[in-house]
């Protein structure tokens, strides 16, 4: 495989984690940890293509991905925001019944054909060697990841919702008294997680590999929340996390001929994430990494009115 | 415009609120409240741990069950922290833990100062340095982290957080608990000054002193009943007889006439027990916050050691029992070193520790019998308890500490604060040596959130285990309690001893002044490096 070749796919690859990445961040930055992400995203998945193909709309295709994420994330908002149930049960069940849903969803799709999203060379930029390529002859989803970063970043440290959404989740009850509304900013940040899952599913059938089979996802959700742990949670630091799991998504193909087994490279994700974890264990003392990379303070910790 | 000093912003009429415990029992928090606020006073609310004076407040952004609450004449239910905040009510929060972000800057902690959808952080930062200013609080950098500043400038944030919006009623939950008495001072003028602008302010505290130091009127809470509203005539007279004044006040509290009246019987000191050399020890962020730190505890001995909370006591005391590595420097028990040796070993050398928090010292969902044993199962012999002798043991405690549980069977859980803390003293006291040595007993404020009753009976028995041989170090950040238990004090600041006093050759003022840093010229620098 040639080089740019190779660059591409990792583009390609590294979209469809880095999108619900994004979303997971936001729902984790409120102190919402969702372990529900590889049901959303493959319910996304299954519902995008079923909505897609019945209906010949791509663009239908898309937000059924993102209601179908949304409405899943609802009832994760719902059993752990307004029943304050555990987060981490909650989130698996979730991805269980998303897992089922995505059957449902799919049924007597499986295997059809579908026209994709198709790239969109952006003037200018498309034509530059390599780089044009690799980055600007994708399809929208790809170049709404890219301004979802800078956009994200900005949101969560220059807006005053930004600064609404950390405080909730480092500390709800100094939201709370400062007169914030704690469930409703947790609801929303929830949502919007689902949204982006929903959509990083519709990505892989419609933009990535646009046919639908069933269990398509290959549990590749939960690499998801070791980027966001891997990124520190922030906008920027999920972008590198993604592009890193993605170009070993492809490598995996890459160094099979070369003799690697696929299974030791099916092992790089998890891996490179304790690697990771131990590194900045050896790196930095306990107070910085408590202080400055740990995960938000209240995460999983359940809000209740005094 | 005629302003009338007389003016009500805040009237509380027949408040009721019920809490549900352990087991549907109610407690009724506040049981048929009044309270009036008046512009331009400092009301203060008064009352033991538990007395509703919180939950009093709370009303203001929580309904109450029953009950109206008239703001500015005005009857309205506030349900939630912003609307009282848009009616103008400021609160300061007591448990800072849970009102301010450790990871967010000073700035960024204060959210009501970002308007709009964009965020200037810079136009937060000016605000809040000129707020610092005009409060006359001391400069705050408004970029640093909340988790780099000490407990009394995290206060002073909180109490910033109230102010800033500039509102008509200022209500301050303990506002004074981690500040240090000259601190106390600044607070109590910003408000004397905040009170001839014309708000109405109301102070929560326990501290006698303070009470009558800085309010016009009084309300002491007992029970979440009022017991005693006393007018400005009553206050003013307090103030020209503080003494007298105290004494009454702490009779309203707590309702009994007979105040425990300590005696510390003088008592020649035996043998050295433990003595700590140069001990350095880090805390959780790693930053080191025991500096160097040299003590000596002999039998019969009360070695108090007075301190702002949050100047190294905790690190400096989970090091003694290696409950925390010590980075350097020696621990010394009898003798022998004992620095960073397993807690097992330590402990069945005679040392007994009763940490501040409750929770360390115990397991919430076992029975008070196990939890009386807990220490007890290191030290016996063979796989299987010996059930009667463990019921004769714990029944024996219970019975001698007046513990009030149902049954031993109880779950720790359902047990009241003071009975809790009973526990972990009766398990404490009852442990003893294996050798014929001197018990060392570390007490980390042992009656912190305890009612007078309690707080009497915990004092008591420390006195009786110093007079029984024992060594005692006290770590208290209340004035009171050092000075009537010690034989000697220690005062530790930012890590350090800055001075150790007997404590018949000092003054309260003097501790007060060391504790916040300042070493008066009656404490000859030699004595302090002894």
């Amino acid at each position: 495989m040639s080089l740019e070749l190779t660059a591409s796919s990792i583009v390609v690859a590294a979209t469809f984690f880095l999108i619900p990445t994004l979303g997971e961040i936001i729902t984790e930055r409120s102190g919402v940890l969702n372990l529900g992400i590889e049901g959303m995203m493959i319910s996304g998945a299954a519902g995008s293509f079923a909505v897609a193909y019945t209906t010949g709309n791509i663009w239908l295709g898309l937000i059924a991905g993102m209601l179908v994420g949304g409405g899943l994330s609802l009832i994760h908002a719902i059993v752990t925001i307004t029943f304050n149930r555990n987060q981490v049960v909650s989130g698996i069940s979730l991805t269980i019944f998303g897992t089922g849903l995505s059957g449902l969803l799919g049924l007597g799709f499986a295997g059809l054909p579908l026209v994709p999203l198709q790239p969109l060379q952006i003037p200018g930029l498309s034509a530059i060697p390599f780089i044009g390529p690799v980055f600007f002859s994708k399809n929208i989803l790809v170049y709404l990841s890219f301004i979802m970063v800078p956009v994200l970043w900005f949101f969560l440290y220059k807006t005053r919702y930004g600064i609404i959404v950390r405080t909730v989740g480092e500390n709800p009850m100094a939201a709370y008294t400062q007169g914030i509304d704690v469930i409703r900013v947790r609801y929303l940040c929830v949502i919007f997680g689902g949204v982006m899952c929903g959509l990083g599913g519709a990505y892989l059938t419609l933009g990535w590999i646009p046919l639908w089979v069933e269990g398509m996802t290959a549990a590749k959700g939960w690499i998801v929340i070791a980027i966001a742990v891997v990124g520190l949670w922030r906008p920027v630091g999920v972008l590198f996390g993604a592009y890193i799991f993605g170009a070993f998504e492809v490598l995996q193909f890459t160094f099979q001929p070369l003799g690697i087994p696929p299974a030791f490279l099916n092992m790089l994700p998890s891996l490179t994430t304790i690697l990771f974890l131990v590194m900045w264990g050896i790196l930095l003392n306990r107070s910085k990494v408590k202080r400055i990379i740990g995960a938000p303070t209240a995460l999983c910790v359940p809000f209740e009115k005094p | 415009m005629v302003v009338n000093a007389m003016t009500t912003v805040l009237e509380m009429q027949d408040v009721c609120k019920t809490f549900y415990g352990e087991g549907e029992v109610e407690i009724h928090a506040n049981d048929h409240v009044n309270f009036t606020l008046k512009e331009g006073e400092i009301h203060a609310l008064l009352g033991e741990n538990g007395a509703g004076k919180t939950t009093l407040v709370m009303n203001l952004c929580r309904e109450p069950d029953s009950g109206s609450i008239l703001v500015g004449g005005e009857n309205l239910r506030l349900k939630t922290p912003r609307e009282a905040i848009e009616h103008g009510i400021g609160i300061a929060y007591q448990d800072l833990t849970k009102s301010l972000v450790e990871r967010h800057s000073v700035a960024e902690n204060i959210l009501s100062l970002s308007k709009g959808f964009l965020l200037s952080i810079q136009a937060v930062e000016d605000a809040v340095t000129k707020a610092f200013t005009r409060f006359g609080f001391d400069k705050l950098d408004p970029k640093m982290k909340v988790w780099k500043l000490s407990g009394g400038e995290k206060q002073r944030v909180e109490i910033l957080k109230a102010l800033i919006i500039d509102p008509r009623i200022l209500i301050l939950d303990e506002p004074t608990s981690m500040l240090t008495p000259p601190e106390v001072e600044n607070l109590f003028s910003l408000l004397e000054s905040l009170k001839s602008e014309g708000k109405g302010i109301v102070i929560i505290t326990h501290h006698l002193e303070e009470a009558i130091q800085i309010s016009d009127r009084i309300t002491v809470l007992r029970n979440g009943q009022v017991v005693s509203s006393l007018d400005e005539k009553k206050v003013a007279g307090m103030r020209k007889s503080p003494e007298e004044g105290r004494r009454e006040l702490a009779r309203l509290m707590v309702g009994k006439d007979t105040l425990y009246d300590l005696k510390r019987n003088p008592l020649k000191t035996g043998d050295l027990v433990l003595k700590v050399e140069d001990l350095t020890v880090n805390n959780d962020m790693g930053d080191q916050v025991v500096n160097n730190v040299s003590i000596e505890v002999r039998e019969n001995q009360i070695l108090g050691l007075a301190g702002i909370a949050g100047n190294g006591q905790r690190e400096l005391l989970e090091a003694i029992v290696h409950w925390r590595q010590a980075n350097s420097g020696k621990v010394i028990l009898h003798g022998n070193e004992i620095t960073n040796k397993s807690v097992s070993m330590i402990r069945n050398l005679g040392v007994s520790y009763i940490p501040e928090n409750r929770k360390k010292g115990m397991v919430l969902d076992l029975s008070v019998r196990e939890n009386l044993m807990i220490s007890y199962y290191s030290e016996s012999e063979g796989p299987f308890i010996d059930r009667d002798a463990m019921v004769e043991l714990t029944d024996k405690l219970i019975e001698r500490f007046a513990i009030d549980t149902p049954s031993p069977l109880t779950p720790m859980r359902s047990l009241s604060g003071g009975n809790k803390q009973k526990v972990v003293v009766a398990r404490e006291l009852s442990r003893r040596p294996k050798e014929d040595t001197g018990l060392l007993l570390i007490a980390e404020n042992p009656t912190f959130g305890l009612d007078v009753a309690t707080t009497g009976f915990v004092r008591e028995e420390l006195l009786k285990v110093r007079d029984s041989g024992a060594a005692v170090l006290l770590v208290s950040s209340d004035l009171t309690e050092i000075m009537t238990l010690s034989d000697e004090i220690a005062v530790i600041y930012k890590g350090e001893i800055i001075g150790k006093v007997s404590t018949e050759e000092t003054t309260r003022e003097a501790i007060g002044l060391m504790m916040g840093g300042v070493i008066p010229e009656s404490t000859e620098r030699g004595e302090v490096s002894q």
